[in-house]
């Protein structure tokens, strides 16, 4: 009889010894997991999967990174949303993402406060559609279908979910439910297609009319919370260029619409954070914070926007203590921010793109060893660092950093001014008595066209190139135009060398500058043309696939490389400056502004 | 009688300036590079869309064609809409318009208050060294360039002083807070303005004590005083009085810089932003009413010297 129980005893125990270690063989939310990355993995999924929870992804991060200072075996995500297939990442454990999430996770407080913000602009029109309109505003009063993160990751917006067709030409959108606008009407598929509709409607006058009716075939709305978009040709790039955040895609309340008709524009009406008070012209903007709010009421109670045009003097009112967050500085002022204990610089790269063009249409530039010679005469390093500092980061390529499909293996020219020499002379150029190069009569003289301050440093840079080009007997006028009249220049010819460049917020490898201006476009004023590079850009953004956009692009980069069309300076960094008692503010390197989380620590 | 006919005329005259000034501007800022659609839309905006703006906004049609329909619209009080913020350009102009006028008669007052004083005083102790440091000063008045002086003024009496606010308006002219943010602004633009004002005075004021009359006076016993305010003065002020009314109409114009540093939300940076992105509505109302503005401002100061001057009959 006892031998029976004994058994029993025995099996338990060994039951009981067995458990823990095939918890422990589990994979699953006990422990931490190291992960490779798939191909089409994005964090959010990840974490979602490992952590039931997509917001976790910061935790994934925080954890990784922590682990890649001691193992460099793992990758280094410096961006979330720039993870790629066959990186070694740790996925903590639920409980340490729990620490880590601790302070996201706890609810929002809501403060009776007034943040003050100090901007460059005055908001011109509140239509995000209309073609003059200032979109980095939009994510204060408008919700877009995706939102983005500080650090650029796409998740849920209006939309809780999507999908996009094998073949990249339809688009499904599931809705969020119970969202309501600002003046109480119900959110739903309606007021998207409405609003996209809008757009396309040519009596509007919005940004992209002709661009969306060419793509879009028709909206579809099958029932109250799902949106269905027809394109005509695939495109992988249609939702970061008409839907996601920083577009012209925010909802806008359609019942507003209609009663406010042409003056919609002073009265917006949105679904998000921060509802519209008052805007006096030139001299404020009043925001008060949406307690409806579906993602969470923001911390402070108002917002209130002064633009302020001069660099110097938002930097004053900063010191002053009577703004407490200002945008756009001036490279020399980082050094003072950084030097004063009571502000902060927030710094995040972009993805944009700046440097010197060779018109290939003059004849002086048509020979590639000619532009690999100036290159190389050139000390992009030095340049970039005296100049920009922080306020950029040196570009490599053509292709932002930042950008999903930039290829870090490419070499570019480098600074050798005795190759440059060599390659010159052997172009035939030979030093004249004045140390000009000088061939067949004719000297190395030419114009680098830039525009006066619409750029950052724009004209110095143009200038400090000059005088480099000068010490290898290359002779370049700098030739300063007025910003508005900067891209009537440039479509004119008659230029030899251009100064300049872009920003453009969807990182997809099959968006960016080089697309824009190195392809079949109005804006190659540059006279480039390579048949493959034209296939390959022809064929990018409806290639379905992620990794053969990427390797399309690569392609794309090494052929621009070869060529040297052009001397790549940097990338410029989103700046910001606060004073050191806002805490919980989340910058990004989007451009959007974003104020849900921001408070004054008393 | 006399004087209703010397107005009229004054305004009669007036309307051929109006309408030449913003014929003139017109024709130079379509003739002009620079596209206000392609500043308008994104940087990679399509060649259709940017067609199709064009067509929008109607300016796509012949230059004559927009010329006279601008014509047309402006008798009717409508000005168009901004091509940016597709706000009517009137309400434009009378949101900011306001703003300005109360900076500049602020800076007139200040910079006659601190300039003919100034200048006065130097004439009449010629050659004194209230003469020569009150020069001197004024030579530098009017050579410092205005954005230095703006923002050397914020860094000394905002952020090291704390007696100012750095930028913005604060409020009216008749609260305490709107005086305080209206001081450096006005002060910027008076000091440029004062010291010419001095120089002018001063010389002005030399030139009168030289009269004959005012020998005349002095022979017939007429104490210092009363050479200077009764006769002296009157006749020294003249031209310093028109050159206040051009100096008000410069400034009602957009005093640019200091509006910019100051971010006073006047029409200075209204102009310099529509100008930037080429906004011909915009554009054309801010000359159109300056125009008025300036025409106005030149038939008060003829007024003025009419009733200060008594060669003057109307």
């Amino acid at each position: 009889m006892w031998k029976k129980w004994f058994n029993l005893v025995i099996a338990l125990t060994l039951l009981l010894i067995l458990i823990p270690s095939v918890a422990v063989a589990a994979p699953l939310g006990q422990d931490e997991t190291v992960y490779t990355i798939q191909k089409d993995d994005s964090l959010w999924a990840i974490a979602e999967k490992y952590l039931g929870n997509g917001a976790a992804y910061r935790a994934i991060v925080v954890a990784n990174n922590e682990k890649q200072k001691t193992d460099p075996s793992f990758a280094k995500i410096i961006e979330p949303s720039l993870i790629q297939p066959g990186w070694k990442i740790l996925v903590p454990s639920a409980e340490e993402a729990a620490e880590l999430m601790a302070e996201a996770a706890a609810p929002r407080p809501r403060l009776d406060q007034t943040l003050v913000l100090a901007v460059e602009k005055d908001v011109k029109t509140w239509d995000i559609q209309k073609a003059g309109a200032d979109t980095p505003s939009g994510s204060l009063v408008y919700d877009f279908l995706i939102k983005y993160d500080a650090n650029g990751n796409r998740f849920p917006g209006l939309a809780e979910s999507w999908e996009i067709s094998e073949d990249a030409s339809e688009l499904t959108f599931h809705l969020r439910k119970g969202v309501k606008f600002h003046d109480g009407t119900d959110f739903n598929a309606e007021a998207v297609k409405i609003n996209f509709e809008r757009q396309m409607d040519p009596a509007t006058g919005a940004a992209r009319t002709q661009e969306l009716t060419n793509a879009i075939e028709e909206i579809l709305t099958p029932d109250d919370y799902t949106v269905v978009f027809k394109l005509k040709q695939p495109d992988v790039a249609f939702i970061g260029y008409y839907i996601g955040e920083v577009t012209n895609g925010a909802i806008m309340s359609p019942a507003a619409m209609e009663e406010y008709g042409e003056d919609f524009g002073a009265h917006p009406v949105g679904t998000g954070p921060w509802k519209f008070v008052s805007h006096s012209i030139g001299q404020e903007i009043v925001l008060e914070r949406n307690e409806d709010y579906w993602d969470g009421a923001p911390t402070a109670s108002k917002l209130v926007i002064r633009p302020i045009p001069d660099a110097a003097t938002r930097l004053v009112e900063l010191e002053t203590g009577n703004v407490h967050w200002i945008q756009k500085l001036d490279p020399i002022q980082l050094e003072t921010v950084e030097a004063n204990p009571d502000l902060v610089l927030h710094t995040k790269p972009s993805t944009s793109l700046y440097g010197l063009f060779f018109n290939q249409n003059m004849d002086l530039f048509k020979d590639v060893n000619v532009r690999r010679a100036v290159a190389l005469a050139i000390d992009v390093d030095g340049v970039v660092e005296a100049l920009i500092g922080k306020a950029g980061i040196r570009s490599q390529g053509p292709v932002p950093v930042l950008n999903l499909g930039h290829n870090p293996t490419i070499e570019e020219p480098g600074y050798d001014t005795q190759e440059a020499q060599r390659l010159l002379a052997e172009a035939g150029w030979t030093p004249g008595a004045d140390g000009v190069l000088e061939k067949d009569g004719k000297k190395f003289e030419f114009t680098i066209l830039s525009p006066d301050g619409r750029y950052i440093q724009d004209k110095e840079i143009c200038t400090a190139v000059q005088d480099q080009l000068k010490s290898v007997g290359l002779e370049a006028t700098v030739k300063v135009v007025d910003p508005g009249a900067f891209w009537d220049e440039l479509f004119a010819g008659g230029f030899d060398m251009a100064f300049t460049g872009g920003w453009f917020t969807d990182p997809d490898p099959a968006r960016g500058p080089m697309y824009l201006y190195f392809g079949d476009t109005q804006y190659n004023v540059f006279g480039y043309g390579d048949e493959e590079l034209w296939e390959i850009f022809g064929k990018a953004r409806q290639t379905g696939d992620f990794d053969t956009r990427k390797e399309m692009a690569w392609r794309a980069q090494e052929i621009l490389n070869d060529d040297v069309v052009g001397v790549w300076f940097f990338n410029a960094n989103i700046l910001a400056a606060s004073t050191e008692k806002l805490k919980g503010y989340d910058h990004n390197g989007i451009g959007f502004l974003r104020f849900d989380t921001a408070y004054l620590e008393e | 009688m006399g004087r209703n006919d010397y107005v009229l005329r004054k305004v009669l005259v007036g309307i051929p300036v109006l309408i030449g000034v913003v014929t003139l501007v017109f024709f130079i800022l379509h003739l002009t590079p620079g596209d206000p659609v392609r500043l308008m839309l994104p940087p990679d905006a399509s060649e259709e869309d940017i067609v199709r703006m064009r067509e929008h906004l109607g300016l796509d049609d012949p230059l004559p064609v927009q010329y006279f329909r601008y014509w047309g619209r402006a008798i009717r009080g409508d000005f168009g809409r901004s091509l940016r913020s597709q706000r009517p350009v009137l309400k434009e102009i009378t949101a900011r318009l306001p703003y300005t006028i109360e900076l500049a008669i602020v800076a007139v007052i200040l910079s006659s208050v601190i300039g003919i004083p100034v200048g006065v005083i130097s004439a009449v102790k010629q050659d004194t060294i209230f003469d020569n440091i009150s020069r001197a000063i004024a030579f530098l008045g009017v050579s410092l360039p205005s954005f230095w002086l703006a923002t050397m003024f914020i860094l000394l009496f905002a952020l090291v002083l704390g007696w100012f606010p750095p930028s913005g308006r604060d409020g009216p002219l008749w609260t305490l807070a709107g005086l305080r943010s209206i001081f450096m602004p006005a002060l910027t633009l008076a000091v440029g303005s004062a010291a010419g004002l001095a120089r002018l005075a001063r010389s002005s004021m030399l030139e009168v004590l030289r009269q004959d009359y005012i020998t005349v006076a002095r022979a017939k016993g007429l104490g210092e005083r009363l050479v200077y305010t009764r006769h002296a003065l009157r006749n020294a002020l003249l031209p310093v009085i028109t050159f206040m009314g051009t100096q008000f109409g410069y400034l009602l114009g957009g005093a640019v810089i200091s509006e910019t540093v100051f971010a006073w939300p006047g029409m200075g940076q209204l102009a310099v932003n529509a100008i930037f992105f080429r906004d011909y509505p915009l554009i054309q109302g801010i000359v159109f009413f300056y125009a008025i503005g300036v025409v106005l401002v030149n038939l008060a100061v003829d007024l003025t010297y009419a009733l200060v001057d008594p060669r003057i009959s109307l």
